[in-house]
């Protein structure tokens, strides 16, 4: 879903660019969008069951007008953008993979290993199944190893 | 960094319970509501459920999926319509419901945090609107003839004390709409 979302995002700012450039106005700047929290690990495409609510979390650099489009096109969607995504810890170390270049943004999301340790760290008893299921299915050596460099129990998943 | 045999056996009977829970019709008529009404969104397919689902289901549900139980205790209070037991509702859950009414839901539900579960309360149902508090206060004659010459403008008495209030706290706080406020239609 995340996939239509950003491509009608594109399209809109797109448009909204010729407009503002028609008008001798400043366009929206190039900005990025970087998925965390379940909406990340959805766009990971687990094989293991994942469950969401309807909220985006998300770092963005993007102007107020463009969270205004964002929000709007998410709401469409029945999603709601978290503007308190900014405060949502991720590991210092954490990567991010590209998953949508468009016309006037970037796409990510968070690589799902520093999701789960997020996850893991700050909302232990919400992820619980999810971590545990994911443990099961084959956690990959990097996320067993942030585990240990973040001191986190796996014993407290079972 | 690895998994020792035996917690991945743990882990595995673990996982094995969830599993077969989550393939329960019980699982998958919650599920089923749920995702068909944008509540939760999932990477697995669930058919949409007709009528009413059980709280009981629900929190039995919640056990595998704990967004389940955030989202309950504002379903129960927003869309009591969707369920087909209302009149047994546990005790925990009756409390976080009356204290949300009252606008006082601080303690946790079933571990969920309250401004977890709060967080829904204006976002399921009529969206936008949170219960509203009874409050009393004594008025002067003279403000009780503004709030009648308000009225004769249209305005309910409610909507000329929510208007005030709106007005002043543009003029001396500087917000556009008071955290309160933000739920109420004027």
């Amino acid at each position: 879903m995340i996939d239509k979302v950003f491509q009608s995002l594109d399209r809109d700012i797109a448009r909204l660019n010729q407009t503002l450039r028609k008008d001798g106005v400043a366009e929206i700047p190039r900005f990025f969008i970087k998925l965390l929290g379940q909406t990340a690990v959805i766009a990971a495409k687990l094989d293991i069951p994942v469950f969401a609510t309807a909220d985006v979390d998300a770092y963005a650099n993007f102007t107020w007008l463009a969270k205004e489009r964002f929000c709007a096109i998410l709401a469409e969607e029945g999603l709601h953008y978290d503007e308190l995504s900014n405060e949502i810890w991720m590991p210092r170390e954490t990567t991010y993979s590209s998953i949508y270049s468009g016309l006037t943004f970037d796409g990510y999301r968070a690589d799902l290993e520093y999701v789960l340790i997020s996850k893991a760290l700050k909302a232990k008893a919400k992820n619980r199944v999810l971590i545990r299921d994911y443990l099961v299915a084959g956690a990959s050596p990097l996320f067993l190893n942030l585990c240990k460099i973040y001191g986190i129990d796996l014993e407290e998943f079972v | 960094m690895s998994i020792s045999p035996s917690l991945k056996k743990r882990l595995q009977a673990s996982a094995d319970k969830a599993k077969s829970a989550r393939q329960s019709s019980r699982f998958k008529k919650v599920l089923g509501k749920l995702v068909a009404d944008g509540l939760i969104q999932t990477n697995q397919v669930y058919a949409p459920s007709r009528g009413k689902i059980s709280i009981k289901d629900c929190l039995w549900a919640g056990e595998f999926e704990q967004r389940i139980l955030e989202l309950l205790p504002a379903l129960v209070l927003k869309r009591p319509g969707i369920f087909s037991d209302l009149e047994h509702l546990p005790a925990d859950l009756l409390g976080v419901i009356k204290a949300l009414r009252r606008g006082e839901a601080t303690e946790d539900f079933r571990s969920v945090p309250a401004a977890s579960y709060r967080q829904w309360v204006a976002r399921v149902g009529h969206k936008g609107k949170e219960p509203t508090l009874l409050k009393s206060f004594r008025f002067s004659q003279a403000d009780l003839g503004c709030l009648r010459d308000l009225s004769e403008l249209g305005y309910s008495e409610s909507d000329a004390v929510r208007m005030g209030l709106k007005l002043m706290c543009e003029k001396f706080l500087g917000e556009g709409e008071p955290t309160d406020m933000r739920a109420t239609k004027i």
